[in-house]
């Protein structure tokens, strides 16, 4: 019996190496993609030409928001003809190996979606001089304008303008004089939309009462609807969500209980039934990218952007059917406000 | 099924001990093959060519100094849980909790690393920041450790729960008090862990759990605690005949546990993130185990487990990236592979570094 | 924060119904781990058989168009996908921690990369209807207690009714003693004739099945589409409340009602404007379990041979 145990694990490991060499044939690929040497350095010489593009996202392309609009923009560029990866769920201990695994393999510029990921970029970007960087948020605060490497761009994106608009849209469209907002959590982005979306309201009166909940999940669907159910127990009757899967289930609340909801992202009407989304704030994450490109074939790429309503990167998705033309037309100049810089949003990162 | 249940005893109940490091010589790597066989089938699935994605995992990150800097990253924190959760294991503990005790780890190199402790102790937060994440580690796993000799609850849950606990306790501390700037994160450390080499990321921290996997081979199998924590393990009821204290022994594993866990919390912020953050811990603590069970609780086995593994985890980039294949196989193959070592280990009658008896 | 609006009957009707939606995939899969666990084996896995029965139901709800084809088949798969667990388990005898930890992490990579698959990367348009609520004839008129228990979904009730059963086979049937005794000293009870390994495997498939119902509940009854992770760490909390009912299935019921409703609670504070972080409530399930096993630590005692491998006597 002990003899039977070598044999049948010596057999077991031929068989199964034979196996692997079998099933798979062709020639060990190694040979076929050997290791770029040499790393980025000589493989990118010119800052002002892009060709490879890499994506790293915090979440998983599939959550119809944040990290799902990122892939798109980024399958979008493909079609445009430059060779594009994505790496999906990129959390705090990866965030450096991913972005120098990206530059060591001769991607010339490398993204890292969301504000978290600028720390790790700094540290990497001294070490690749020539990869050009793109943050879709703001720079690290501990870190001096003078100290941020010239091969980074931050795009400190005023999602928080569409935020406000919403705020607007929803406080002129509340009857019961309550409004929500569902947040998922954790990062500066959400906590100015939060403080936008409030500061929206008040805009409009201050009679007007929001409810906010920070659901600390971007992924719990289940969490989100009873979030929402909690809200419209409440006398809540316009509820804005911007936590992703989350926010699915909010807007899936809504739709069942027949209360007016505003989507986050990309236009979110379709998952909404008789109108009741009535619209959404978008940040238009392909063309945030797009333009980037050209910026760098202009030639010096770098430093910090305010991207928002103004630019088109954030915009607000054609009103329902629910909106009066009334309240179209009061929301479009507040938008046009804004976009001329007549009234300045600034992000409030703060609390409460 | 009475009889393949019969058949797995009387296979287990034959192969005695005194062959099992040769069976095991085959078995492990026969085991792995296998599941590296299983997991083909979902590279196929999508398309792309299976020897060429294990190249880009296996073999693409030991071809340079700065490649073999990112493996390090996950090489350290793999190996210092992997031997922190033998400890328990060699007295048949389960030791769920490596994330938490991590965690706590980080914190601590965080609390003396960031202002105004780390701007006064410049490059002694490094030291001071290790042995308070050591002590913090130790203590969190002391809890589960207290309870179990205590209260005869079960560690297992404990150390599970506790994850969650610690994890939504760093979170409230990166949100509110430590929170530096608009980001959920703390202030930068001071110091970071030195470089061994200019162009990569190798630190001294690897050495550090180099060396201490050299130590825990010692105290395990020179030592008369590790004798007596083994023999714990092999048969609770033996080893307590033979005066060993079992309360105060289970209380001990589980700490010794806890603070290499809690060191490597520390290193991963000091030689990595340079902040503390949500999810710092990464899944080093389920990894841990996965490396201490590879490496059949042996220093080497653990040492070229930790290697292995880290492989998979900082070579699956450039394999997504030249395949296509996601990511998250990496974490499909993980799990396959252990699935598989266990069968393999129930085919030779092994178990985890331990004899199958229990009472 | 504004007393009155706390203690009126309606918030705390509209509170405790929230509690009662939110426990029922709570209550399905710490049932299963009950009976599992009074036989000796943990159901760590429970987190990876939710995803399983989320994943299957949902897909076969929304391809056959009916609500309880999706039910069965989520069902079936929790039920095979637990035959994993219990072949590693039981057969091989290996550490029922590891194996669990190992099969979440399995379960949780095979669900998306089915559902990506299937879906594609979008799946959120196409959902399918929930079930609806049955209001039960006359009880759901009651003051109070009949909108919070008597106007519930079917799944709801089933739930109950589980429970029920369960504790009846446990508590006065034949089967229950020896599925007891497998747990409590399976040695005895090998001697007696019962074939422990058998019942083992057996209750894991049980808590697989009832796992997969508890995914079904969370696509089919609350959000009708499935989004990777939707499990979201349930399956632990089902672990905490089979200690905190002390292995008593009805007992499981009511904690899995107060941890539903904490979870409500915590909501409705953050709309009501309190200032607690919410990292705390999040925190709160995990908490509560491992206080309890401390202040009444000697008291709880989990069937003794759990988590121990059953391994015959060599002859």
């Amino acid at each position: 019996m002990k003899r039977h145990t070598k044999i049948l694990s010596l057999a077991l490991t031929l068989t199964l190496s034979a196996g692997m060499l079998a099933g798979c044939g062709g020639s060990p690929a190694g040979q076929s993609a050997a290791p770029a040497s040499g790393g980025a350095s000589s493989a990118v010489s010119d800052r002002s030409t892009v060709s490879k593009i890499a994506i790293l996202l915090p979440g998983s392309i599939t959550d119809e928001s944040w990290n799902q609009t990122a892939y798109e923009g980024l399958m979008q560029i493909k079609d445009a003809g430059y060779e594009v990866a994505y790496t999906e769920n990129v959390g705090s201990n990866d965030m450096e190996a991913v972005f120098r695994s990206y530059c060591e393999d001769g991607y010339d510029f490398v993204i890292g979606h969301g504000a978290q990921y600028g720390d790790a970029c700094c540290r990497v970007a001294e070490d690749y001089p020539n990869v050009n960087f793109f943050i879709t948020g703001n720079a690290p605060e501990d870190i001096s304008e003078a100290d941020l490497p010239a091969n980074i761009m931050f795009a400190d994106y005023r999602e928080c303008e569409g935020a406000y608009v919403s705020g607007v849209v929803a406080a002129l469209m509340t009857k019961s004089g309550k409004v929500g907002y569902v947040g998922g959590g954790n990062n500066t982005t959400q906590q100015s939309d939060k403080n936008a979306f409030i500061e929206g309201v008040a805009s409009v009166s201050a009679d007007v009462e929001v409810k906010t909940v920070i659901t600390g999940t971007f992924d719990d669907s289940a969490l989100g609807k009873e979030t929402a159910i909690a809200m419209i127990e409440d006398g809540v009757d316009v509820i804005l969500q911007t936590c992703d899967h989350t926010g699915l289930g909010v807007l899936e609340a809504c739709s069942a209980e027949k209360v007016y909801c505003i989507g986050y992202t990309s236009d979110q009407s379709a998952l909404v039934a008789d109108g009741l989304c009535l619209t959404s704030m978008m940040v238009d994450i392909p063309y945030m990218i797009s333009s980037q490109i050209d910026l760098i074939k202009a030639g010096g790429y770098g430093g910090q952007a305010f991207p928002g309503l103004h630019d088109g990167v954030v915009s607000m998705a054609a009103f329902s059917t629910e909106v009066s033309d009334d309240v179209a037309g009061q929301v479009n100049a507040v938008i046009d406000q804004i976009k001329s810089g007549e009234l300045v949003i600034t992000p409030n990162y703060n609390e409460n | 099924m009475n009889r393949i249940s019969s058949l797995a005893a009387s296979v287990g109940g034959l192969a005695g001990k005194r062959q099992g490091g040769v069976s095991r010589l085959l078995l492990l790597p026969a085991s792995v093959a296998a599941a590296m066989l299983v997991g083909s089938v979902f590279i196929l699935a999508v398309g792309a060519n299976p020897l060429e994605a294990y190249y880009y995992m296996l073999i693409r990150p030991l071809t340079s100094v700065t490649a073999l800097g990112e493996v390090s990253m996950y090489f350290t924190p793999l190996l210092l849980v992997g031997i922190g959760v033998s400890f328990a294991f060699h007295a048949k503990l389960s030791n769920l909790g490596g994330e938490g005790q991590m965690l706590f780890g980080a914190l601590g190199m965080t609390l003396m690393g960031i202002p105004p402790v780390g701007g006064a102790l410049g490059i002694w937060s490094l030291p001071a920041g290790i042995l308070l994440g050591v002590a913090l580690g130790a203590g969190w796993a002391a809890i589960a450790g207290y309870f179990k000799f205590k209260f005869h609850a079960s560690e297992i849950i404990i150390t599970l729960m506790l994850n969650y606990v610690a994890r939504q306790i760093i979170s409230y501390l990166v949100f509110y008090p430590l929170r530096s700037g608009a980001e959920p994160q703390s202030a930068k450390l001071a110091a970071a862990l030195p470089k061994l080499w200019a162009t990569s990321r190798l630190n001294w921290g690897v050495l550090i759990a180099l060396v201490l996997t050299v130590v825990y081979g010692v105290i395990v199998r020179r030592t008369a605690f590790g004798y007596r924590l083994r023999a714990l393990g092999d048969s609770e009821k033996a080893a307590v005949y033979g005066g060993v204290p079992k309360d105060r022994y289970y209380f001990l594993a589980m700490v010794l546990s806890g603070a290499l866990c809690g060191l490597a919390g520390a290193l991963q912020v000091s030689g990595n993130t340079m902040r503390l953050m949500e999810g710092v811990a990464g899944d080093f603590g389920f990894g841990g185990i996965v490396v201490a069970m590879l490496g059949g609780l042996h220093p080497l086995g653990i040492a070229a487990a930790a290697l292995f593994m880290a492989l998979l985890s900082a070579g699956s980039v450039t394999m997504q990236v030249k395949t296509g294949i996601p990511t998250s196989f990496t974490s499909v193959l993980e799990a396959l592979i252990v699935l598989f070592v266990l069968l393999g280990m129930a085919v030779g009658g092994m178990k985890l570094g331990r004899k199958g008896d229990r009472s | 924060m504004d007393a009155s609006s706390v203690f009126n009957a309606g918030f705390l009707a509209a509170l405790f119904a929230s509690g009662v939606r939110q426990s029922v995939p709570l209550i399905y899969g710490s049932v299963g781990d009950t009976l599992s666990e009074k036989s000796g084996v943990m159901g760590i896995c429970i987190e990876g058989e939710m995803l399983f029965g989320a994943f299957f139901s949902y897909l076969f709800a929304l391809r056959t168009g009916s609500l309880w084809a999706g039910v069965l088949m989520g069902a079936a798969a929790g039920m095979l996908s637990s035959v994993i667990v219990a072949v590693w388990s039981v057969l091989l005898r290996q550490d029922q921690a590891i194996v669990g930890i190992m099969f979440n992490i399995f379960a949780m990579g095979f669900t998306n990369f089915l559902n990506r698959l299937i879906f594609g990367t979008s799946n959120a348009n196409i959902s399918v209807e929930t079930f609806s609520h049955i209001p039960i004839p006359g009880l759901s008129r009651l003051p109070f207690v009949g909108d919070v228990f008597f106007n519930q979904d079917i799944l709801t009730y089933l739930s109950v009714l589980l429970a029920a059963v369960v504790y009846f086979v446990l508590a006065k049937t034949k089967l229950g003693l020896r599925l007891a005794a497998a747990g409590e000293n399976p040695k005895a009870a090998q001697a007696c004739g019962i074939r422990v390994a058998r019942f083992r495997f057996l209750s894991y498939m049980f808590c697989g099945f009832s796992a997969g119902v508890a995914g079904a509940s969370l696509t089919l009854s609350s959000v009708g589409t499935f989004t990777e992770a939707i499990s979201a760490g349930r399956g632990f909390i089902c672990l905490a409340i089979v200690i905190l009912a002390r292995w008593n299935p009805l007992m499981a019921v009511v904690a899995a009602f107060g941890f539903g409703s904490i979870q409500a609670l915590q909501i409705r504070l953050q709309v009501l404007g309190s200032s607690l972080p919410y990292q705390f409530f999040v925190a709160l399930p995990y908490l509560i379990t491992v206080l309890v096993l401390v202040l009444a630590g000697r008291n709880i005692r989990a069937p003794r041979e759990l988590g121990i491998p059953f391994e015959r006597e060599r002859r």
